[in-house]
């Protein structure tokens, strides 16, 4: 009796594998997949006035512009859908000339093609100014609870009230004077407010879409949009692919999109590393532990790309509490941790090491050419030096009697390792042991928010690019985003000089004096890297480097 | 036998009703669902108290249960805001209870959790039947093959794969398949196999694409499985090889096929029928890991990213299926089992 063999059926099984293998899908269309700063699961939404992540805001910009817009690849200022600004004698009153030319599209799953929107009489809708102030005033408006509207609310007359529920939205100054033309008035003449006003936050959304989709209005069956990309699908936990949008009239700043289809993948770096090395993805982010790799490889070292992000890791200290409220304390705390060691040993991700908050690339933040010598470096005698006037100001004869000191960090990345490793540098260069306490990372911040631990991580990044919005936003002493506590008169009175200075040179200055005072005199938080971003681009991909952490996928390309 | 059926019936009544008590409590004790409301500023005393009123948080819990399982569509209830015996206003009831489907809205899809469910459920009972039916029919083939050949070189070299296999975790497995068949293969200029999800993002949604798609996760989910299975079947079929029965046959002059597929192969099946119907709820279940890190848009893969996401809705609904699916299914098997061995007692 003969029985086919065990060893055939594993043939044919391997057999039909390369067969079925081999039929790969043809190109029709030219298509980038990237996974640029998204990240495992869904993105939490597309709508303007919710979003909070940087996956989310990456989209938005790509299908709702703002009155401003910022420059990828040069983080400057220009203009989005206004074509020209004006602005008064005193600063206050912006004037914004919006383009006329810009329709509202939607994506047609019937037809597979963009198309534009039309109102009940059958005429194309353009973005006119009062979509763009319906924007807004859905951003600020507090059933809205935009996570992002505490950040215009400075610079528009009468948001503030607005957003706190005791004004009303007709107070608000930010007004359609005709159908082409948004006036904004600002209490006080902040150099960057128009930056400020191209946030996603105050872009303009689709009233009609929204008041028939409801809070499902983002998908793909209601969502209207007008950037130069359209969404044309969204599957929940997998992907959002977007689509060329061939109305959109195309700029000086943001031309027509050169690639026909974007798809953003959700997938954490260490899935996105192997898509990308099995050739189904084009642009992603190196895992960490997989960068030492990437450089040594022959190939991947060619497609690799550190780029620059507007953020700040930092270790902050409650300000406000014993025994951090000394600042000699603290100071002998930040001048022990060696960052050089720090970025070249454990993040190894090409980290610039932080001598002060306000990122270098951020309007009128002080750079390293302009102050090589500005605030801190790792400086053991320094440290050793406060740390002896720190014991003398607690009347504690050594170190031991200290009380026992907590490093909060959340749990997630790889924070841990930087925190031991922050951890041991203080026991060696101090003789300070702290103990480690790691938390729950969905609720970390706003645990901080609540009461903050004694020392804790943080990072901050640019909600727009200008130095107020690290210095004055987040440590200034009335700040909501101040969980350190830092309070320091000198420090408030030269942010709030700085805010209202025009000329940038003096403004860069200003902000150096105030670094100083900040990271150098007072040690109200310890700087501890500039971030970068690690990516892996293919080759014939044409990528613009970013140095916002935003990508404008309209300016890239693909060749060959 | 009907007695039986009906017997084993009521009994999966009190389980499916203790199932269902466990997931409330469950659910209440991980929290004030409305809890994050308290300290935001903006949210005024007065719509918590109607937030609290259209959920009813503040009946007895027992009533809490009944109207979760049952609804509460149309119950009146009444606040009354300053505690000074004057009703404010009244909220009416809008649910539908579990008991006909309402789960409430997913979060994150602001969908129906049943509608959620819908679209992820055919995605996993296409993978987890397909990895079924490879798995039934392989471990058949190898447990037959190595009972027939036993203490043999083949025998022995599949006893040591199906030890390696068996005791290698699914996530591992499932890596070093993505390393070779998808990463080395495409390095050494090979036909390679799509590392994760369910089609190209790149191509069309065709058939092919799907098939390609489904190899590598099918083949880890399918090959833990096999290795167990097949020694189980291994040894049920040596067991019946060697009985009285076998030699009685054989002796009869019955062809040697006949033997094995007639007489031992029918009865040394009969245990898996028992492994089938434990596992198949798991199909519904969908393998979590293994649709984690092939990023398969089916069920388990849903209930990673709503446990992660506090998407609470979701994950009730889903461990509540699942429940009532092992119940289910366990009670079809005792019936399927019973029909099949008359060995078994009906009362």
């Amino acid at each position: 009796m003969k029985r086919p063999g065990f060893t055939l059926l594993l043939v044919c099984a391997l057999m039909l594998t390369l067969v079925v293998g081999g039929v790969s899908a043809q190109e029709a269309t030219k298509t980038v997949v990237t996974g640029l700063h998204m990240v495992g699961g869904d993105i939490p939404t597309i709508d303007p006035h919710a979003a909070e992540t940087s996956a989310s805001i990456e989209i938005i910009n790509q299908i709702f512009i703002g009155l401003t817009n910022q420059d990828a690849t040069t983080a400057n200022m220009e203009m989005g859908i206004a074509e020209s600004m004006d602005v008064s004698e005193d600063g206050k009153v912006f004037t914004f000339k919006l383009r006329q030319d810009i329709p509202w599209v939607r994506y047609n799953p019937e037809t597979g093609a963009v198309e534009q929107v039309t109102d009940e009489a059958g005429n194309v809708r353009y973005v006119n100014a009062y979509d763009s102030v319906y924007g807004a005033l859905r951003g600020l408006a507090p059933e809205t609870a935009s996570p992002y509207s505490y950040v215009p609310l400075p610079y528009i007359v009468g948001a503030a009230e607005f957003n706190s529920g005791e004004g009303s939205a007709e107070d608000v100054m930010f007004k359609a004077l005709d159908d082409y033309t948004v006036q904004i008035t600002s209490p006080d003449a902040a150099s960057f407010a128009a930056s400020i006003y191209g946030l996603w936050v105050l872009r303009a959304v689709p009233q009609w879409a929204i008041e028939a989709g409801g809070d499902s209005w983002t998908e793909v069956e209601y969502i209207n949009t007008f950037g130069p990309y359209a969404l044309k699908e969204w599957a929940h936990d997998e992907s959002i692919t977007l689509i060329k949008n061939p109305f959109w009239p195309g700029t000086d700043a943001i031309p027509q999109a050169k690639i026909d289809e974007v798809v953003f993948r959700f997938l954490d770096p260490q899935q996105q590393f192997a898509e990308y090395l099995a050739g189904t993805m084009d642009a992603i982010q190196v895992p960490l532990e997989e960068i030492e790799r990437v450089k040594a490889d022959a190939t991947l070292s060619q497609e690799y790309i550190v780029g620059n992000q507007p953020c700040t890791y930092y270790i902050g200290f409650d300000n406000t509490e014993a025994p951090m409220d000394n600042a000699h304390l603290r100071l002998a705390l930040s001048y022990a941790i060696d960052r050089q060691s720090l970025v070249d040993n454990v993040t190894r991700g090409g980290q610039i090491p932080a001598q002060w908050f306000s990122r270098p690339g951020l309007a009128s933040a002080p750079t390293l050419e302009t102050h090589p010598d500005l605030g801190v470096k790792f400086n053991l005698e320094r440290a050793q030096a406060e740390l002896a006037m720190a014991l003398e100001d607690l009347g504690l004869a050594s170190v031991s009697e200290l009380p026992a000191l907590s490093l909060a960090y959340n749990d997630s990345s790889n924070h841990g390792q930087i925190m031991q490793a922050i951890q041991q540098m203080w026991t060696e260069n101090l003789g300070i042991t702290v103990t480690l306490t790691a938390m729950e990372p969905s609720t970390y911040f706003a645990s901080i928010s609540e009461d903050a631990p004694i020392i804790y991580r943080a990072g901050w990044c640019q909600d727009y690019s200008d130095a107020n919005n690290f210095l004055y936003d987040v440590l200034y002493s009335k700040s909501s985003q101040n969980d350190a506590g830092w309070n320091n008169a000198d420090y408030d009175a030269l942010v709030e000089q700085a805010r209202l200075e025009s000329d940038p040179e003096i403004r860069r200055d200003l902000y150096a004096q105030a670094e100083d005072i900040l990271v150098n005199q007072g040690g109200g938080i310890a700087p501890i890297y500039w971030y970068t971003i690690n990516f892996l681009v293919k080759p014939n991909v044409e990528y613009p480097p970013s140095v916002t952490g935003n990508e404008a996928y309209f300016e890239w390309d693909i060749t060959g | 036998m009907g007695k039986y059926i009906i017997q084993r019936v009521l009994q999966a009544v009190p389980l499916v009703f203790i199932i269902t008590l466990l997931v409330f409590i469950l659910m209440k004790i991980s929290g004030d669902p409305l809890g994050y409301l308290a300290q935001d500023p903006r949210v005024t005393e007065r719509d918590r108290l109607v937030l609290r009123a259209k959920y009813g948080l503040d009946d007895p819990l027992a009533m809490q249960f009944v109207y979760w399982v049952f609804g509460d569509k149309g119950l009146e209830r009444q606040v009354d805001i300053e505690k000074d015996g004057e009703i404010d206003f009244t909220v009416v009831g809008e649910r539908n209870g579990i008991i006909r489907g309402d789960f409430g809205e997913s979060i994150r899809f602001r969908k129906p959790v049943t509608e959620v469910i819908g679209q992820f459920l055919p995605n996993t009972l296409l993978l987890g039947t397909t990895a079924f039916v490879v798995t039934i029919i392989l471990s058949l083939v190898i447990g037959v093959f190595a009972a027939l050949r036993q203490y043999t070189l083949t025998d022995n070299i599949i006893t040591a794969g199906t030890f390696i296999t068996y005791s290698m975790p699914v996530f591992l497995l499932a890596l070093i398949l993505v390393q070779i068949f998808s990463i080395q293969f495409r390095r050494w200029g090979l036909p390679s196999l799509p590392v994760s999800g369910m089609y190209d993002p790149r191509g069309d949604q065709s058939v092919d694409e799907l098939v390609r798609h489904m190899i590598l996760p099918v083949a880890s989910l399918a090959l833990i499985n096999i290795a167990g299975w097949s020694r189980y079947i291994r040894s049920t079929m040596l067991e019946v090889i060697n009985s009285d029965y076998i030699r009685t046959a054989r002796a009869k002059g019955i062809s040697e096929r006949r033997v094995i597929f007639l007489h031992a192969l029918k009865n040394a099946s009969l245990p898996l029928v028992t492994l089938i119907g434990l596992n198949l709820p798991f199909i519904l279940s969908g393998a979590v890991i293994t649709e984690t890190i092939f990023s398969w848009p089916g069920m388990g893969y849903m209930y990673i990213n709503a446990l992660d996401q506090f998407d609470a809705s979701l994950v009730v609904a889903f461990v509540l299926m699942i429940a009532v699916a092992v119940v289910v299914f366990q009670l079809l098997t005792d019936v399927v089992y019973a029909w099949l061995d008359p060995r078994i007692r009906y009362d």
